[in-house]
């Protein structure tokens, strides 16, 4: 048994003590990371951090309490607030904790060389990353590595007693050309579970060298609908911070979400395929089973345009009638996976499809629009409608096929449910972008018809 | 506890560390969240922990635990790691000097949170989403928050500052979605501060509530709003919105180091209009005496608060600075480095950012509108280093010919920052405050700011429709 298990054991099971409890559930992390960042060329820092935090729900007949606590110490005061606060609550009758169910086991997640990384092995990455950015054309560069070692415990009384291990490398690099008062950003993120895939750090900051000299050349885009490639990045930021939560079951049965009352309808176009890869060990947070202890699954959100379901956790599945997809995670907006924050439902990694065409193939399908890599703008969007606006951060003007320059002002302005119905084209390649906070969104480069610029 | 945080320090100057601080914090928070009537969080947070940092050879090492002792074994770790990012310099980091301090700062409330039952305010924020419900079945979701903490931060460092800092927070949050048919809106409000529960009076909140149900019913009838370019009036959470994200960012001296930010360099310049003085201000306080919801006394590398004037009159004359940033651009300290929690590193984040208020009433500002907009309350900004701003914006009203008019649905202005900040061509008199919460790094750290400014009309800004 792991120590996170022991642990987490003997709190629930002094829980448990304490007077008018129905049920409850304790949920422990463990995440040690080793950090080190390159700042403007110059190696700037090393960190190593050891967060732990535990958190217990606690209901009492069908109240629900919440409490969190940083470290063993703190667990008591937490238990009683847990249970206080529970009491206190008013009756829910859809207050739940899953039973055991047989949670898969998912390979490949989790790799004792990342957790006992050497620093100097990071430092080198970091340095390849500083070869690959063009120096001497380049105004400065950013690159931030991680190694990440993971450790989560759920149980409940209902018999629940899972933990999992996880670990992850993540790099993210940017840079920036400047030519008089014109400067201009590149960037790129890329993570794996494992060192069998070793992070190319060096080409990144070749790629992203190209990206920041081109926008140099900075055009103007004129008003007017039209056809837009969205890269993998700007899939995640608009997909992510508007579609994603539009399919989460707290969202659907709250009236908060375009997609009330749609299952089963055609919400997209053929090309539009969007699975919950729950069981992915390019999740992000990868696991088999979700952050109240329920087996994670592969669920089919969107099958050639038609909705095919929500994804749920367990409340949202009782509520709803149905089973719980094994759909829970604890975040909150801008927060990584955080044991500080309540369950509810959230995505494992919405995946849209592929399709067969290459990034080439689909801009040379454009005569006249746009290549936005990086918007700025998504997280103010409304779920609700699904209506966002967004302006350019990384983006590149495409005439007759071929990318011409950048471009630094428009607003886009659509909603998500007429972007599904206007993806045309699906490039062939997934990307998984770094994104620690909540609602977790991968996919191919996508091709997006007719669509509003205020230039 | 102060003898074992100070045996840290201590041992980390004895390992080789030229400078070291370290952040002590412990808080306890309430946070109750009902959607649709349904209470989503009841949570109490207990959180403890440290975080240090070493300068070390002229590069930084970190680390942080929620146990102290953990900590104190840690500390040669964090030594090893910045020696490992020395060795791969060419320039060795420093920190400008400071005198030594000390302090023992406790904000004080006038009603204590624990001087009301957690019944009392479980059903306020029931009632607070009951109460718009009640009033309207176009109101298809409520989603409320009331949230209550106190925080006590220690800081201390090897130059011999040792200061002790606790304040309050309580605050309330209200989003409303209305719905007729396929058309939905959404409308936002907040009210709170850095007190007890004096900052949040509850009938307030209540009536806060009630007038958004009526905004929402009235966006519901409104138009989209219109796109291209127009004059527009923003108002007071919108000039903010300008100040903090469009240009406050851009001034962070580590932005200005890291090479990205358009400010790079020009200091001195003009960089907005003769009308625009754009100041951050951590000893701000609101009419009622409550700090502003980004204050403090002292930042989290022990700088005690002042006011620094960032545009003056057009003309940038300063960055935000932190003691690295101030000493690698030779300017000086602004105490602008702050910390989420004792979990982060020390970042240059601002307090109070706000376009210092001129002498035009809201009529005066409106008067010379021929043709344009008046835009209300910010949906959340970003902004980007090369100069670039989004800024979403709740609802719309058309001007013609100085009268405000037809109401329209929510958009987004979207620009290059100094560019429009050359076109605001009058400031308002009156400025409002409001509360706000501000995100940058990686890993992202959430710090309060205060959402307060006037309103200011823009000769052109673009529309996104």
């Amino acid at each position: 048994m792991s120590d996170l298990l022991t642990q987490g054991e003997d709190i629930l099971k002094k829980t448990t003590k304490l007077e008018d409890l129905t049920a409850a559930e304790i949920f422990l992390e463990s995440t040690v990371t080793t950090t080190l960042r390159l700042e403007r060329w110059q190696l700037k820092m090393g960190e190593t951090t050891d967060e732990w935090g535990g958190a217990v729900r606690a209901i009492v007949d069908r109240g629900v309490g919440f409490a969190t606590f940083s470290n063993v110490a703190l667990g008591p005061k937490a238990m009683r607030a847990a249970v206080e606060n529970a009491r206190a609550a008013p009756q829910n009758e859809y207050a739940t904790l899953p039973a055991v169910e047989k949670a898969p086991r998912v390979e490949g997640i989790y790799d004792k060389r990342v957790e006992e990384i050497d620093t100097e092995y990071l430092m080198e990455k970091l340095l390849e990353f500083r070869d690959g950015v063009d120096k001497k054309r380049l105004h400065s560069a950013t690159g931030i590595i991680r190694a990440i070692a993971r450790e989560i415990a759920v149980l409940n009384t209902h018999g629940i007693e899972s933990s999992s291990k996880s670990t992850k490398l993540t790099f993210s690099g940017d840079c920036h050309a400047k030519k008089g008062d014109n400067l201009t950003t590149a960037a790129e993120t890329t993570y794996s579970p494992t060192m069998t895939a070793p992070l190319d750090t060096q080409a990144i900051g070749e790629r992203i060298t190209e990206d920041a000299l081109m926008q140099l050349d900075t055009r103007k885009v004129r008003s007017g609908n039209m056809k837009v490639v969205l890269d993998p990045l700007a899939v995640r930021e608009i997909f992510g911070w508007v579609l994603a939560p539009e399919f989460l079951a707290h969202n659907v049965l709250k009236k908060s979400s375009p997609f009330v009352d749609k299952l089963n309808d055609k919400i997209g176009s053929e090309e539009v395929n969007i699975i919950d890869m729950g069981l992915s060990p390019d999740a992000f947070y990868p696991g088999g089973f979700d952050d109240e202890g329920y087996p994670r699954g592969n669920t089919t959100v969107v099958k050639k345009g038609v909705l095919k379901s929500f994804l749920y956790d367990a409340v949202t599945a009782k509520e709803a009638d149905t089973p719980s997809t094994g759909n829970s995670g604890r975040f909150s907006v801008y927060s990584r996976r955080n044991y500080a924050y309540p369950p509810t439902c959230s995505t494992h990694r919405l995946t849209f499809q592929p399709g067969k065409a290459t990034l080439e193939e689909m801009l040379e399908e454009v005569p006249y629009g746009i290549y936005l890599k990086y918007p700025i703008g998504a997280h103010s969007g409304d779920v609700a409608s699904g209506i966002f606006n967004v302006a350019p951060y990384i983006c590149f003007l495409v005439k007759d096929g071929e990318k011409v320059g950048g471009i630094k002002k428009f607003v886009m302005s659509s909603s998500t449910p007429e972007l599904l119905k206007k993806i045309t084209l699906a490039g062939k390649h997934v990307k998984d972008e770094v994104i620690e906070w909540n609602e977790q969104v991968a996919g191919p480069p996508l091709t997006i018809e007719d669509i509003k610029i205020v230039g | 506890m102060q003898d074992l945080i100070e045996k840290i320090i201590d041992n980390a100057t004895k390992l080789g560390a030229s400078y070291a601080d370290l952040r002590f914090d412990t808080t306890q928070s309430t946070r109750i969240r009902v959607r649709n009537n349904e209470v989503t969080t009841f949570r109490t947070l207990f959180e403890q922990g440290a975080g240090l940092r070493v300068l070390v050879d002229g590069a930084w090492g970190f680390t942080m635990s929620s146990d102290l002792k953990k900590l104190a074994s840690a500390v040669e770790k964090a030594v090893k790691l910045a020696k490992q990012s020395a060795a791969h310099r060419t320039e060795q980091i420093e920190v400008e000097q400071q005198r030594r301090l000390k302090s023992d700062v406790e904000w004080k409330t006038k009603r204590a949170h624990d001087s009301l039952s957690i019944e009392d305010k479980l059903e306020f924020a029931l009632e607070t989403n009951r109460r718009p419900r009640d009033l309207s079945e176009n109101i298809a979701m409520v989603d409320n928050t009331y949230l209550e903490g106190d925080m006590s931060r220690w800081f201390a460092n090897s130059e011999g500052t040792f200061i002790k800092h606790s304040k309050p927070v309580t605050a309330a949050i209200i989003r409303l979605v209305g719905k007729s048919g396929d058309l939905m809106v959404v409308r936002s409000k907040a009210l709170g501060g850095l007190a007890g529960l004096e900052a949040v009076p509850y009938d307030d909140f209540l009536q806060i509530a009630e007038e958004e149900t009526g905004t929402v019913l009235r966006l519901l009838k409104a138009k989209a709003a219109p796109s291209g370019d127009f004059q527009a009036v923003l108002n007071y959470d919108l000039g903010y919105t300008l100040a903090h994200e469009a240009f406050g960012h851009l001034s962070e001296g580590d932005a200005i180091i890291q090479g990205d930010s358009i400010l790079e360099g020009k200091i001195g310049e003009r960089v907005a209009s003769n009308m625009v003085t754009i100041i951050d201000d951590p000893t701000m306080k609101e009419a009622t005496g409550i700090p502003a919801y980004g204050s403090y006394p002292f930042d989290d590398e022990g700088i005690r608060a002042v006011p620094t004037t960032l545009v003056d009159r057009g003309k940038l004359v300063s960055y935000l600075h932190s003691r690295e940033t101030a000493k690698k651009l030779g300017q000086k300290v602004t105490g602008n480095a702050r910390v989420e929690n004792y979990k982060r590193l020390p970042l240059v984040r601002m307090s109070n950012t706000y376009i210092k208020p001129s002498t035009y009433s809201e009529e005066e500002l409106l008067e010379d509108v021929k043709d344009g907009v008046y835009l209300v309350d910010s949906r959340g900004g970003q902004t980007t280093g090369q100069g670039t701003f989004h800024v979403g914006v709740q609802m719309v009203y058309l001007v013609k010919r100085g009268e405000k008019g037809g109401l329209r649905r929510g958009t987004a202005i979207a620009g290059r920052t100094l560019d429009t900040l050359k076109k605001i061509d009058a400031v308002g008199k009156q400025i409002s405050f409001d509360i706000g919460g501000c995100g940058k790094g990686d890993p992202e750290q959430s710090v309060r700011c205060g959402s307060n400014g006037p309103p200011i009309r823009v000769s052109s800004i673009t529309v996104g429709g």
